[in-house]
């Protein structure tokens, strides 16, 4: 309906200065002055229709906002209504001098103070409202010295967008945290859409540059124990990366901050302890976007934390969590993983394999390397892309494995595919339909061996898959810097991209993730062997089978 | 302690005789018998005579042993047992899953949590004799439920001989339809011919092609049938060289490719490809004309994949591809 061609309409938006894009920013006005009363729920009811990506985002999770999309004609009466109010807050404002706050939320909206920060820096930059419909919202995202450059420019949209890409944290931890009981109730910012990268994507995680200071702004942040925060960081620098890495950081740190927990005088410690862990989820989820592995362990913790049973002393309850979690990573992590590359090393042939492999996926690197290890000769070819070039990292552990490597980019796929043999891929979760979510380009990659016949293996473990179905990389994704697209390192010559903040009709779209249909996809091999993709769902029903006998004692 | 070891070395000797005398005794005793169930047998008759070998270790330990040890003991008993029976034909792909298979579905009982060792003994015996049976009806069920795939006047082709297919179509036939197969010869090993021979003793119309005629004769006919030496865990099978060929014409020519297949012959395999079997070489059927320096490639079997195949017969029911790995994973897992 309306959102689905709201969506599409905006494909075309930023070429020609639209009413629609004016009219979503005044709307955005007007939530951001009306605060938390009437006005913003009215907002909320126009949003099935500006805001038609929320909306459909909206649908695809567990447990979507409280207002759920409205009947046709009183979300059409609505929608006049907020258009109405919406025009007049837009005078208002430039009256006034600039949006002032965003709509206070009662948790989660975490960009709101920093937003607010930016936006009285600003001072009287409504004037500008209009140039930076078509911003991306980015903007209020680069490093210090260049927002402060063009300050007067971001001021306004930098409001809008830090409070938009508030609201998207919300939205998008919710959805990949399927289990998220807890989630802060999110009212959607309706205004997201105008000021987006690419308004298709505008209800995803908006890139929001993390440091320091821009999390010490965090509302909740006294309460999050230092070791998230450390952890929090080095996600949000990349320095922790892979999906197995991260999830196994973040379990490492939960044990720190269940050890350090105490049950405050008259609470329960199920109940505190989780509304607790929620605080820290989702102070992740700021810092980036959790992953598939990320939400299955949170969720089988939560499941655990819930099961305890009030009787039980503080001290034995802790430590049980504590062991549940030393299993969880043994079991499903470490162990999986040995599991894993046994059953990877036995498809490599003893002599002659050709291997692909795309960007850098810690199996597909353990595998090859106890290939070798155990006698068999191959050779591989490490394929890369930009911006990320994880695939260096993968070459330099095979190199150092002494084994053969080509190293090609992704634009080399059609010419080095005849010479492959098989196609090794690591994911970043397997869906029940059998998809397949990895690192951008991989679905190409994928695309290609499947045209040329050639097998396409994806290495697992199965506390990656996800009973989530997802036919395209819109729905769920992950946005990365757009300043990535824009510089070349190391080639300075390559500069057409500077300045592309100021160009109007221009946008950079760093996706992280994509897609690759099961028809595909060869074999899933996990650590329970080998499996067609059509057998994921399988999997997914005897642990939850298997999940509910265990963790069920009632 | 060397004694013990000493004694159950003998032991795990002679019970790995035991079994693959037995597997052999199965064998000839009827022709009917599969490999995979002759294996069954033998290794039921493992667990049998494991009962008294272990009785005898427990006396001779002077309860040194614990129970559990015991049974553990048994368990890996019936491991050496299979993998000697393997031995005897180790690319035998059937033989193969039929012992993994038995196996699986032997220690999977809550047997081995049991404390009384003559009463989980009891009930391993009792699991291998059930497997034993169902194994030798299924091909009986194959035949009542594949038969209906079959109408009257249609044309149905098979590649090769396969005593499951054989016994569909003598059950079609007797129910009363009238239809007719087409018959590849089979080379190298002209299994088809014998194939024929026993259809036209049913008095089932039969005609013999060349196995080069496939896409030839592929017009006229209505669905193909073939049996398969293992169906494997994406749903694909492994089957007399040749089937992949009929595979990709029927499937050119959008006709119904049909495979008729125990479930003992679910084989924990996954193939990427034809160069990814166990190899196995027949006899060679070349003339003597061959040119010294000319190479032969000689596989005797091929790996259809799922894409290829409509509808799986099997003894627990008429599987999509898909569906056989989902059976396998819900053994396994």
């Amino acid at each position: 309906m309306s959102s689905a061609s709201a969506g599409m309409f905006s494909l075309d938006a930023s070429t020609r200065p639209s009413p629609t894009p004016q009219h979503q920013q005044s709307a955005f006005a007007a939530a951001a002055q009306a605060g938390p009363s009437s006005q913003s729920q009215q907002a909320a009811h126009a949003q099935p229709q500006q805001g038609g990506a929320p909306a459909q985002a909206g649908g695809g999770q567990p447990h979507g906002d409280g207002k759920g999309p409205k009947p046709q004609r009183e979300m059409t009466k609505a929608e006049r209504r907020a258009l109405q109010e919406s025009q007049r807050a837009a005078k208002a404002a430039q009256k006034a001098g600039g949006p002032v706050g965003a709509v206070e939320k009662p948790k989660g909206a975490a960009a709101a103070p920093a937003a607010e920060g930016r936006g009285a820096r600003g001072g009287g930059g409504a004037q500008e409202a209009r140039p930076s419909t078509s911003k991306p919202a980015s903007v209020a995202a680069v490093p210090r010295t260049e927002s402060e450059r063009r300050q007067d420019v971001a001021a306004a949209s930098g409001t809008a967008a830090a409070a938009a890409s508030g609201a998207a944290a919300a939205a998008g931890g919710a959805a990949v945290d399927g289990a998220g009981a807890a989630a802060p109730k999110k009212k959607k910012d309706p205004k997201a859409v105008s000021l987006n990268s690419t308004e298709l994507f505008a209800h995803l995680q908006q890139y929001k540059r993390v440091t320091v200071s821009s999390l010490l702004h965090q509302p909740a942040v006294g309460n999050i124990h230092p070791a998230v925060l450390q952890l929090g960081l080095r996600y949000a620098d990349g320095s922790i990366r892979g999906a197995n890495a991260r999830c196994l950081a973040m379990l490492n740190a939960f044990c720190q901050v269940i050890r350090d927990y105490t049950t405050p005088e008259g609470k329960e410690l199920s109940r505190d302890l989780l509304r607790h862990l929620n605080d820290h989820v989702n102070f992740l989820v700021v810092c980036r976007p959790l992953s598939v592995g990320m939400g299955n362990a949170i969720r089988h913790l939560k499941l655990r934390i819930s099961t305890i049973s009030p009787d039980m002393p503080e001290a034995e309850a802790k430590q049980e969590l504590e062991q549940e979690i030393a299993d969880y990573i043994n079991v499903r992590i470490d162990s999986a993983d040995k599991q894993l590359v046994n059953y990877a090393v036995a498809k490599v042939e003893p002599h002659g394999d050709v291997i692909l492999t795309y960007a850098a996926s810690h199996v597909v690197q353990r595998a090859l390397v106890e290939a070798a290890r155990a006698g068999k000769s191959f050779r591989v070819v490490v394929m890369d892309s930009r911006p990320e070039m994880e695939g260096r990292a993968t070459l330099a552990r095979l190199l150092a494995a002494g084994i053969p490597c080509t190293y090609v980019h992704l634009n080399a796929a059609s010419y080095i595919i005849r010479e492959v043999t098989k196609v090794f891929l690591g994911a970043a979760a397997v869906l029940s339909n059998g998809t397949v979510l990895s690192r951008a380009g991989t679905a190409a990659v994928a695309m290609m061996a499947h045209a040329h016949s050639k097998p396409v293996m994806i290495c697992c473990e199965t506390h990656k898959f996800n009973e989530r179905v997802q036919l395209d990389s819109i729905t769920h994704n992950e946005l990365g810097d757009p300043e990535a697209l824009a510089a070349v390192p190391g080639k300075p010559e390559v500069n057409s991209l500077e300045g592309w903040k100021e160009h109007p009709r221009l946008r950079l779209l760093n996706l992280k993730y994509d897609v690759m249909p099961a028809e595909y996809v060869t074999m899933v091999v996990t650590e329970f062997g080998m499996v067609p993709p059509t057998s994921v769902p399988v999997i997914l029903r005897e642990f939850r089978q298997s999940e509910q006998t265990v963790s069920g004692p009632f | 302690m060397h004694v013990t070891e000493g004694f159950e070395a003998n032991t795990q000797g002679t019970l790995n005789e035991l079994a693959v005398r037995e597997f052999h005794d199965a064998l000839s005793r009827d022709e009917e018998v599969a490999f995979a169930v002759a294996a069954i047998m033998a290794l039921t008759a493992v667990i049998k005579r494991s009962r008294q070998a272990a009785a005898g270790v427990r006396g001779c330990m002077l309860r040194r042993t614990a129970d559990a040890t015991t049974l553990m003991g048994v368990s890996k008993e019936l491991e050496d047992a299979a993998q000697a029976l393997q031995r005897v034909n180790p690319t035998n792909i059937s033989l193969k899953a039929g012992c993994e298979l038995f196996l699986r579905y032997t220690t999977r009982t809550s047997a081995l949590e049991l404390k009384d060792i003559e009463t989980a003994k009891a009930r391993l015996i009792e699991r291998g004799l059930h497997f034993a049976e169902t194994s030798t009806r299924a091909r009986q069920t194959i035949a009542e439920l594949g038969s209906r795939f079959i109408r009257s006047n249609c044309t149905v082709l098979t590649h090769g001989y396969s005593r499951v297919v054989l016994r569909l179509l003598q059950q079609a036939f007797s129910s009363g339809l009238q239809f007719s197969v087409i018959v590849t010869e089979g080379r190298p090993d002209g299994t088809g011919i014998t194939m024929a021979k026993k259809l036209d003793a049913e008095n089932i119309p039969v005609t013999l092609v060349l196995d080069s005629c496939v896409a030839y004769i592929m017009d006229r006919v209505d669905m193909v049938l073939t049996g398969a030496d293992a169906v494997v865990e994406n749903g694909g099978i492994i089957n007399k060289l040749g089937t992949y060929g009929i595979a990709l014409a029927a499937q050119a020519a959008s006709k119904p490719f049909y495979v008729a297949a125990e479930s003992y012959k679910f084989a924990r395999l996954y193939p990427l490809g034809q160069a990814d079997l166990p190899e196995e070489r027949k006899p060679l059927d070349v003339g003597p004309m061959l040119p010294p320096r000319a190479n032969v490639i000689n596989p005797s079997r091929d790996y259809t994949p799922p894409q290829c195949i409509s509808l799986l017969v099997t003894d627990l029911g008429v599987l999509t591809p898909a569906a056989v790995s989902d059976e396998l994973i819900q053994l396994y897992l």
